[in-house]
């Protein structure tokens, strides 16, 4: 493959819209589990009350210099500038992106991509619990689509016991596996096709949030939102984490799934990914974030492929809304060398809803047989509402 | 289950001025959805009065990590300007050595209620000893409403630790 195709498939691999926000990072202010701040008890998506609270109390910078200011109106739905019941919680996002990069020895290319355009609701009403997402990107093919350029990445309704500790969904839901972060091209994410952007998949959670251990399984019955049925994953996924002590969290997923023609292979494909995966704040303006997942693939009429995808991440907040972030990452799945990458990336938190980023990427990544040295420079302005 | 306790207090007895160092209060308390809150000062002081010692904690040094939250603790339940201060009471448990790991009953005193608690504790000789002290305890018992906030409850039932060194005499 030439470098120009190429280029595009490493740009959407790159680029491909960036899904809801889930910050894996909020443990270093001892949240361990999500589902305090999501309606999805494994985090991202449609925040609850507390969740929209905390957008403005601890992820955004603060100016006035008074301690303990409370949540301004403007941290709810629409600045508060539309009042929902109790029960339906609203929300929605716009990501935009600027996009530089350089694929071996080409030109660098940019572009600007619409990379969200979501609207969300959620109805929270005694046990019923729903949440559904609608939007619009620029790229057209998302398994996410339900039509054109028009995404769903979730829709799902479910009944929560115990104050919601347990909760039992069925719908089209963000796979439950590893740390789930914004960084949906990080290898761990790609290879085990477990990020938020569009690969969530039909089915059955039940899902636990407790102090010590939450978790969920999820019976995977495919994604429905593609035409061709050989084509959807069946099979299930899932994780479990420990949070043992304060601001820290170690956990362990599996996922085994078989398609009669896997969508990437295009022959009948049975895929198993098994990993660990660690959060933990040994100082409070310090996050460190770890997987490692051991990735089988099992094609009809050829070897199976294994290896391992990890990352290793470092979030830095100098001051609150403000991060600087160091990943570092390796792929080694194909058999034919261990692709590795870097990121540097700063993002700031800066008013109620808004937020910021930047990101440089330099990577090593063996793309078929040849090994490509692919630099990416993003920028990407993020609203949500 | 008196012995250490015992111990503990002859030791402390048997010096003029209790001294303590490297103190910590830690408190856990348990949110709904899997929330924990943890808590800690390092303000924990200790004086005798005849044969009783005496633990108290300023209430207002308490930080959980989020000021908000330290806030609405110290105005809305703790309510510190009201009552400040926490104090532990241990009574005049008889002599008996040989045993560093116990429980004992006391008093605890917050929020103007005082009630008794049963009090877990271990103590290491270490130039001086090291003492380890646990006991739950329930915020209805001494008037105070478990908090609610933005649909997230915390329960009432909270865990207390209290970490120290006692200087040898």
């Amino acid at each position: 493959m030439r470098p120009g195709p190429l280029f595009a498939c490493v740009a959407l691999a790159v680029a491909c819209p960036r899904p809801a926000r889930a910050y894996a990072w909020m443990v270093r202010h001892g949240y361990t589990t999500c589902a305090t701040c999501h309606v999805d008890p494994s985090g991202s998506g449609v925040l609850t009350p507390y969740g929209r609270a905390q957008g403005e109390i601890l992820l955004q910078s603060r100016y006035s210099g008074k301690p303990g200011e409370e949540a301004s109106p403007a941290a709810n739905f629409l600045w508060n500038a539309l009042r929902t019941p109790d029960w339906l919680l609203g929300g929605g996002e716009v990501r935009y992106l600027a996009l530089r990069m350089k694929l071996g020895d080409g030109p660098t290319a940019g572009d600007l991509i619409l990379m969200q355009g979501d609207l969300a609701a959620a109805v929270h009403a005694g046990g019923f619990r729903a949440s559904g997402s609608l939007g619009y990107i620029s790229t057209t093919g998302s398994p996410a689509a339900v039509g054109g350029q028009v995404v769903s990445r979730e829709h799902w309704a479910g009944w929560a016991f115990d104050e919601g500790e347990l909760l039992v969904r069925a719908g089209r839901m963000n796979v439950p596996f590893g740390i789930r972060s914004i960084e949906h091209t990080l290898f761990v994410r790609q290879a085990t096709r477990s990020d938020l952007n569009d690969t969530q998949q039909h089915g059955v959670a039940v899902s636990y949030s407790a102090e010590l251990i939450r978790g969920e399984l999820m019976a995977i019955a495919g994604n429905f939102q593609i035409r061709n049925d050989a084509n959807r994953q069946r099979g299930y996924s899932g994780y479990v984490e420990l949070a043992p002590v304060t601001r820290f969290a170690i956990g362990v997923s599996s996922l085994v799934t078989h398609a009669a023609e896997d969508v990437r292979l295009r022959v009948a494909n049975t895929r198993q990914a098994h990993g660990a995966f660690v959060r933990a704040s040994p100082w409070r303006p310090l996050v460190l974030l770890g997987e490692a997942d051991y990735v089988i693939q099992s094609p009809s009429g050829a070897p199976s492929q294994k290896g391992l995808a990890t990352m290793l991440q470092a979030d830095y907040e100098p001051w609150q809304g403000l991060h600087l972030i160091a990943t570092g990452e390796t792929l080694d799945v194909a058999g034919a060398g261990i692709s590795y990458g870097g990121w540097l990336s700063a993002a700031w938190f800066f008013a109620p809803h808004l937020d910021i980023r930047a990101d440089f990427m330099n990577r090593s990544e063996v793309i078929g047989a040849t090994r490509y040295a692919v630099l990416a420079y993003m920028a990407q302005g993020h609203l949500y509402f | 289950m008196h012995g250490c306790a015992a111990w503990l207090t002859a030791l402390v007895l048997a010096a003029a001025q209790p001294k303590i160092s490297r103190p910590e209060v830690l408190f856990i308390a348990h949110g709904s959805l899997g929330m924990r809150i943890e808590g800690k000062t390092p303000d924990l002081s200790l004086t005798r009065s005849g044969e009783v010692l005496e633990f108290a904690v300023q209430l207002a040094t308490l930080q959980t990590g989020i000021e908000l939250r330290d806030r609405h603790m110290r105005d809305e339940v703790l309510e510190v300007q009201r009552f400040p201060v926490a104090t532990l009471r241990v009574t005049n448990p008889p002599p008996r050595a040989g045993k560093t790991a116990g429980t004992t009953r006391a008093e605890l005193t917050v929020h103007g209620q005082t009630r008794p608690v049963d009090v877990s504790f271990q103590v290491a000789s270490r130039g001086g000893y090291d003492v380890t002290a646990t006991f739950r305890m329930d915020l209805r018992d001494y008037g105070m409403n478990a908090p609610t906030y933005l649909g997230i409850k915390v329960k009432p039932e909270i865990d207390v630790s209290a970490d120290f060194h006692l200087d040898a005499p």
